[in-house]
């Protein structure tokens, strides 16, 4: 359904009402004819009145039915949505930070963790041992490449599969280091 | 130029302040609720994202301003008028909390504003729940202050001719102020 009134007719027909209504009250409003809006205008422009007593002004032309408008009044709006905004980073920010410590402390824990292992009281065995020790507790792994290259390779069967059951041994050692082995092999045990 | 944090939390507690009757101005010239709310978010959201409030002398006024621009923009764009009509379907929200739960006289009181002329509802919504002077709202909506009284005068004489009974009626809380 739409608005029942067009403005102009509805302001038209609100004016001739009034002055019907009012009369002499009205006149007040009135007294000046179509300058009266162009003064209360001036007297705004000018400061002379300001807002409130400009509505002092218009007010006074016609009591207003105060008690309908405080019964009005205790109809409040309802309120609105909230803002779809994100709200302020104070929290995250203080998760963030209380995140960092924690961060920095666990790698605190770390550090010292780790330097107590590795203090200099205890025996730490030098490089060099590992990697002997690597070359002789590793052994080359069987594949399947491997395997192919040694049946490729190989002058007969029987070497092939020899060596894949006894893979060569590792690189030999540096001419300063000695196999235990080795030198065991050399001495004469009589028994 | 982004606003400061203190800027933006202005204009969250201006939301707060005057939301209510921001939302319920945008309904009156609406009809519809969720184009009013989208209507109010929009004018905020854009305050908070580059809005500078320093230089509105009065601020209220100046979101009530903002706020009906940004309707009539919409309704420009749509291209479209929904008139308030008491009994569609987008008129059934409610837009007042009534005093002692009396929800059918905030059905009444809606009922009563969606048959007010649309000048005379707007008046009447900015001066008594957006606490507007007739001055402010003579500025907002161009019009004369004499005009805004008039307007506000029928405008709460219609209400109250449509929202309450005969005046012989003991239940009417206003019969006394009656002239």
């Amino acid at each position: 359904m739409p608005i029942p009134e067009d403005e102009r007719l509805s302001d038209e027909r609100m004016k001739g009402q009034r002055m019907k209504d009012e009369g002499i009250k009205d006149q007040r409003l009135n007294a000046d004819g179509p300058n009266n809006e162009r003064v209360v205008h001036e007297q705004l422009d000018h400061g002379q009145i300001a807002d409130p007593s400009a509505d002092h002004l218009v007010s006074n032309a016609q009591p207003i039915d105060e008690k309908f408008e405080t019964h009005l009044k205790q109809f409040r709006p309802v309120d609105p949505q909230p803002l779809p905004v994100e709200r302020r980073v104070h929290a995250p920010q203080r998760w963030f930070v209380l995140a960092a410590w924690a961060a920095a402390a666990a790698a605190v824990v770390a550090v010292a963790v780790i330097g107590f292992h590795a203090r200099p009281g205890r025996i730490a065995p030098p490089v060099e041992t590992f990697a002997i020790v690597d070359q002789l507790v590793k052994p080359q792994s069987l594949t399947i490449r491997t395997a192919n290259a040694l049946l490729a390779t190989a002058p007969s069967f029987k070497e092939a599969i020899d060596q894949m059951a006894f893979p060569p041994k590792p690189a030999p050692l540096p001419a300063d280091k000695h196999s235990a082995l080795a030198e065991l092999s050399k001495e004469k045990i009589k028994l | 130029m982004h606003p400061d944090r203190t800027d933006a939390a202005e204009i969250e507690s201006l939301y707060r302040q005057h939301g209510a009757a921001l939302l319920l101005f945008a309904a009156a010239i609406t009809g519809e609720r969720s184009r009013a709310q989208d209507a109010l978010h929009h004018v905020f959201l854009k305050l908070i994202e580059n809005g500078n409030l320093g230089h509105a002398l009065d601020k209220k006024a100046y979101l009530f301003a903002c706020v009906r621009n940004a309707v009539l923009n919409e309704a420009k764009v749509l291209n479209r008028h929904t008139p308030l009509d008491p009994d569609s379907a987008v008129f059934t929200s409610a837009w007042f909390t009534p005093p002692d739960r009396d929800y059918a006289a905030e059905h009444a009181l809606r009922h009563a504003l969606s048959i007010l002329p649309r000048e005379q509802r707007l008046v009447i919504v900015l001066h008594i729940w957006g606490e507007l002077t007739f001055a402010q709202i003579a500025d907002l909506l161009e019009i004369s202050a004499n005009t805004a009284a008039s307007r506000y005068r029928y405008a709460l004489a219609r209400l109250r001719e449509t929202m309450l009974p005969a005046p012989n009626d003991k239940e009417d809380p206003c019969a006394n102020s009656r002239g």
